[in-house]
Order: structure tokens, then C-alpha cells, then sequence
């Protein structure tokens, strides 16, 4: 049962990141628990969501026995293999105050998943993207992380800052930190040359950290209509390419001619590993 | 004019200098944990060798040593032995251990045969291994050279009393006396077939060793001890014991030219300190004495016989006597058929013989 969370600054594509990676890994007969912790309840906008009574804040809760009541996603095609638990605003801001003032707050989340284990062979946890109780109880909740990022200079010195953090952790409390599964480029618009300068310094930059690139997810419009619609791109248009951005290795890549790929090595960016594919061998192997 | 890059490698560096840093001490402690497992492992293999018993290895001459406590300290036979080795090869494996923190295999049995290898300058010896218990090392070497009846009974007295002596801070000559006092209390007691019985029959072991009477704890521990080694205390006494009072160079005779224990006890007799020749003969002289005899006996590889005979001539030169030739031969003492006796004349022939030694003695 690996916990993953995506982390990062917000606006990357996370929470599209997460949706999809839980799509996919139910299509793929895993069963999957999507968590949210960020207090603006994008989930219930992305997966088309009703409200429910149990919400993160019950997980949080000293009452809370292990009574799970998780509300299925996509139910009609995914036939609840996939699982997600929302936030409510106000409850949630309530639960981070009380958690800010108790010593080892952070470590909360981690000890009610260890005692209370779900079911699920996988478990996404959605975390906002700037630092706070949540995004700290996630990260030390977690055995992987996703280090996602945007290809632009402002997601580049977070993600500078978000390993800092990551390593400090490690280094002053002596706590054991998720393994940085790898890197991912959300909104990866080859267009620009900023994301393709950074797009040639990543694999340096994950081998600095020891980790590895995934194949990029592109900017896509799409991804905003359907976010839009709550549900994933996979029904929107299920013919869109950007679908196998998740699933085909170095996907961006494969279709673009040499001029195109300018300075990218083919052969090394066309076989970057596409992140859903990766997670789903993790899970059903190891 | 070309764009501006940005390093973004530089930045994530500073941050990971830190862990790396730290992850560089951790993989030198990784290191040399790793080093002490393969140490562990390279001992453990070389102790996986020697537990393949019986399991014949050629193992290279330089790799062996000598055990500095052999019981065994005549080797004036490696000559034998190197012939034996030239003319029919090494039958028997010597039997090696493999002792922890030792560089070398130490001989546990078979230092006649190295020595002899060494001698013929060959490279290796056949050999298999035991595993090293250093509680019995010693104990278990001894057992296997007095059962193997190749050590001569002077090394044999003194291994002996080396056993004897991890239990008792008593000097060589001190254990002989009291084995021999305590053997003739017995026998004045009537009691000497308990000391026989105790060595020999094991079932009514406890019997014997309430019964016998020891009248403190050293008698009992010399007997236990010579017993537990597979020998008689009676034998010891009178076989074994005697030699630690040879002169050193009679000593040296019996440990490298294989002078016989009985010749020697007869040529101990020719000394500054023997009752007879006490304050008649200097020890200088007498030294000179034992060895021109000495080399004459074992040059001409004199019979014990015929051995005594010149000695006790020299003797009474000495002492001025002229031995008067004997027709007496006692020859009768041979017809005495021993079977056929029954307990009771056994023993008055006993006592009868102990009467005359006792003459004799005198």
C-alpha cells in the first residue's frame, strides 16, 4: 500500500496530475484512495463531486476509530475501484488551527493511516502546494513523493526550496522522509524556450537529487474543460493524445521531428518513463 | 544574441551539498561495516574448511606450525619417517586445526611426518582438519599420542604431570612422591587391587573410588587424573614417575638418541647423588661416565640385558668390588604359571616377591 503525494507550488497540475494517476491505476485493477488535504476542496470541482458528510477533517478527528466513508469516483466506469475523500473548507481550517498548536501535529496523518489501514492498494494524496500543516503531514505521511513541477522559473526556485525542506526534515528531526519518486513537468509547453532550457537541465538536476524524470504531461486545454466538467480527459476525449502523456514513455516527444526537438536528445527524451505506467508496476510489483 | 540561461542545476547543488555531505559519512561507516562482515566472512570461510572433516586438503608447508605443547619431544625418528616417505609416499593425512587469529595451521597430529616433509623439501602435505576447541586443545593432543603409543614414557611422565598440574600447584617430584607414598599405603592397607580396579573397571568406578580411601584431595585428583587419561596410577609410579629424576642428560638420551627408560633408570644409578656412589665419585666424573656408556650402549645397540650387566660392572669398578658371576638364574620364576594360580596363592606370591624387593631394596 504505497502513499504518494504530489507536492510542489500550486498551479502545476497536481490535483489533474493525482486525478489521473487515480483513473488510471483503477482501469488498471487497483484499487485507489484519493485524499485531500488542501482546504479549497478543488476535488469537488475536478471529479464532479456531491457533498458528503465524511470529509478530512473525520480522519483528523480523536473520535475517528477507523470508519472510513469514502464516496466513489467516476463510479460508472471505474465501478468503485477508486475511492476519494473531499475536504470541507471550514472544518479543514479548523482541523490545520488545531493541528498547528499540538507538538508532532504533523505526524498525525501518518499514525491514523499506519493504525487505521485502508484497503486500497494505492493511495494519492492531495496536498496544497504551499508549506503548512497539511502539506507537512502528507510529505511525512507518504513513501513517495512526486516532485511536480512547471517548466517555469518561478516553479524551478520552489522546487530548489521544496527539496531544501525535504532534506532538512531528514537532517534536523531525524525523520524519515518519502523517496522522491521522480520528476514531473505539468503544462509542459515545448513552445516556449524557458521549459525547453529547463527540460534540458532536468535530467542533470534528478540525477543532483537522486531521482528520475518522468516523461512530461503537456499544456493542454482540454485538461482545463475537463476539470471543468469533473471528470477526467480520458472521458472527455478519450482520443486526445495528452491521454497517453500518463501511459506511453516520452509521449510529448515521440511525434516531434528533429527541428522540433531542437537541442533534446530523441533517444533520451523519447524514453523517458511515463508516470502512471511506472506507478502502476510499482504497486502491482514493487 | 544569444538568450540568457539559467542554472538551475547550481541551485539544487547547494541544497544537496549539505545531504551529500552527510550521506559521505554514511557510506564510510556503510564501508567499513562492510569490511568487518567480509572479515567475518573470510573467517567464517576459512573455518568452513576446516569443517570439512575428512576431507583430505594438500596443504602448503609454509602455511603450518608446530604446536609449541606436543606432548611428544623425541623426533630423532624423522629420519625413519623420511624414508618411509620417499620410499612410499604419505600414506595418512597429518591432522591440521584451524586456531582464530593464528596465521597458520597448527598440528594436532603428525608433526614426525612434517618435519620429515620438510626435510625432503616438499612443497605441500596431505592433510584434513578438526575443529579447534581450545578448552581440550591440549588434553585432546596428549590422548591422542599416548594412543597412539609413540611418545616415550618420559614425555608421557611429564605430560602427565602437566595435566595433573592444571589442578594441583605441586612440583613434578612432589606428584611422583605422593602417587608412590599413597601406592604403598595402599598396599600396606591390602587395598592396592582398589587402585586397579578404579582404573580399569569403569561401572564400579564410584565403588572403588568411595571405598579406596584417599586420604586427601591431591591423591585422589593425581589418580582421577592419571586414570581419566587411559592409564594405570601403579604403572605411572613405577614406569612413568621414576624418569623425571634422570639426570638432563640422560634425559636428552631417551629424547634423541631413543636410549631405553630402563637402561637409563640403570645409568641414573651412576651419579654424584645415588645412595651408592655418594661422596665416591665427582659429577663431572660421573657425566663422563654415563656418556662414554651411553654412546657405547646405543652405538652398539646393546640388549637392556646386556646394557645393565656393563653398567653394574662399572658400577662396582667404582666402588672397588670385583662382581662375583652368578650361577643362580632363577630360571624357575618363568615356569610359574600365573593362570593357573588361584586368588589366595596369588596372593602369597605376591607377598613373598614384595618381601624380597623390599630385600633387595635394602
Amino acid at each position: 500500500m504505497p502513499v504518494i503525494t504530489a507536492f510542489c507550488s500550486s498551479g502545476t497540475g497536481k490535483t489533474t496530475l493525482l486525478t489521473h494517476l487515480a483513473y488510471y491505476a483503477a482501469t488498471n485493477n487497483i484499487s485507489t484512495a484519493l485524499i485531500e488535504l488542501d482546504n479549497r476542496n478543488s476535488l469537488k470541482r475536478c471529479c464532479g463531486l456531491p457533498n458528503s458528510e465524511f470529509t478530512t477533517s473525520n480522519i483528523f478527528d480523536s473520535a475517528f476509530k477507523g470508519n472510513y466513508d469514502f464516496l466513489p469516483l467516476w463510479e460508472s466506469h471505474l465501478k468503485g475501484k477508486a475511492e476519494v475523500c473531499q475536504t470541507n473548507r471550514e472544518s479543514l481550517l479548523e482541523t490545520e488551527k488545531l493541528l498547528a498548536t499540538k507538538p508532532l501535529g504533523i505526524l498525525k496523518l501518518k499514525k491514523v493511516l499506519k493504525k487505521y489501514k485502508l484497503p486500497h492498494q494505492l493511495i494519492l494524496l492531495d496536498a496544497p502546494g504551499q508549506e503548512g500543516v497539511m502539506s507537512e503531514s502528507a510529505l511525512l505521511a507518504s513513501d513517495y513523493v512526486i516532485l511536480s513541477i512547471e517548466a517555469t522559473p518561478k516553479a524551478m526556485m520552489d522546487a530548489v526550496r521544496f527539496v531544501q525542506i525535504l532534506f532538512n526534515y531528514e537532517e534536523e528531526y531525524d525523520v524519515a522522509i518519502p523517496e522522491i519518486l521522480g520528476i514531473v513537468v505539468g503544462r509542459y509547453n515545448h513552445e516556449s524556450s524557458k521549459a525547453r532550457d529547463i527540460m534540458e537541465q532536468l535530467p542533470d538536476i534528478a540525477e543532483e537529487i537522486g531521482t528520475i524524470l518522468f516523461s512530461p504531461i503537456r499544456h493542454s486545454n482540454e485538461f482545463l474543460n475537463c476539470y471543468d466538467l469533473g471528470i477526467p480527459l480520458h472521458l472527455y476525449r478519450s482520443g486526445h493524445n495528452a491521454i497517453h502523456d500518463f501511459d506511453i514513455d516520452g509521449n510529448v516527444f515521440k511525434d516531434m521531428s528533429d527541428k522540433k526537438l531542437r537541442s533534446l536528445d530523441r533517444k533520451f527524451y523519447g524514453s523517458l518513463p511515463a508516470i502512471a505506467k511506472t506507478i502502476v508496476q510499482i504497486v502491482k510489483h514493487g | 544574441m544569444g538568450r540568457k540561461k539559467v542554472d538551475y542545476l547550481e541551485s539544487f547543488s547547494n541544497v544537496t551539498s549539505l545531504k551529500k555531505s552527510k550521506e559521505l559519512e554514511t557510506a564510510r561507516a556503510r564501508i567499513e561495516e562492510l569490511e568487518k562482515i567480509r572479515q567475518q566472512l573470510e573467517e567464517q570461510l576459512k573455518n568452513s574448511v576446516t569443517e570439512s572433516f575428512f576431507e583430505v586438503h594438500d596443504v602448503s608447508l609454509d602455511k603450518i606450525e608446530v604446536n609449541p605443547n606436543q606432548p611428544r619431544k623425541s623426533f630423532f625418528d624423522v629420519v625413519e619417517m623420511r624414508n618411509l616417505l620417499l620410499t612410499q609416499g604419505q600414506r595418512q593425512p597429518i591432522i591440521l586445526v584451524n586456531i582464530p587469529g593464528h596465521d597458520k595451521y597448527m598440528i594436532f597430529d603428525g608433526e614426525r611426518r612434517y618435519r620429515a616433509s620438510i626435510m625432503l623439501e616438499l612443497k605441500t602435505i596431505k592433510a584434513f582438519f578438526i575443529p579447534y576447541n581450545p578448552d581440550t586443545f591440549d588434553l585432546d593432543v596428549l590422548i591422542t599420542a599416548l594412543n597412539r603409543k609413540e611418545i616415550n614414557a618420559l614425555d608421557e611422565a611429564e605430560s602427565l604431570i602437566k595435566i595433573i598440574q592444571r589442578s594441583l600447584t605441586l612440583k613434578p617430584l612432589e606428584i611422583a612422591n605422593k602417587l608412590s607414598a599413597f601406592i604403598s599405603f595402599l598396599r600396606r592397607q591390602k587395598k592396592l587391587e582398589y587402585l586397579s580396579g578404579l582404573a580399569t573397571d569403569f561401572e564400579k568406578r564410584e565403588f572403588y573410588s568411595q571405598n579406596i580411601g584417599f586420604r586427601n584431595e591431591e591423591e585422589s585428583r593425581i589418580c582421577l587424573d592419571i586414570i581419566d587419561l587411559g592409564r594405570s596410577p601403579i604403572s605411572v609410579s613405577s614406569n612413568n614417575f621414576p624418569l623425571l629424576k634422570l639426570t638432563e642428560d640422560l634425559k636428552i638420551g631417551i629424547r634423541e638418541y631413543g636410549l631405553n627408560d630402563n637402561i637409563a633408570m640403570s645409568l641414573n644409578l651412576i651419579s654424584s647423588n645415588s645412595k651408592k656412589l655418594q661422596g665416591k665419585i665427582s659429577e663431572s666424573d660421573s657425566l663422563k661416565i654415563r656418556q662414554d656408556l651411553m654412546s657405547e650402549i646405543i652405538e652398539q645397540k646393546l640388549s637392556i640385558r646386556s646394557a645393565k650387566k656393563l653398567i653394574n660392572q662399572r658400577i662396582s669398578k667404582i666402588l672397588g668390588v670385583e662382581t662375583q658371576p652368578s650361577n643362580q638364574t632363577f630360571s624357575y620364576l618363568d615356569r610359574i604359571n600365573i593362570d593357573k594360580l588361584s586368588d589366595q596363592e596369588r596372593m602369597d606370591l605376591l607377598s613373598k616377591l614384595e618381601n624380597l624387593v623390599s630385600i633387595l631394596k635394602n
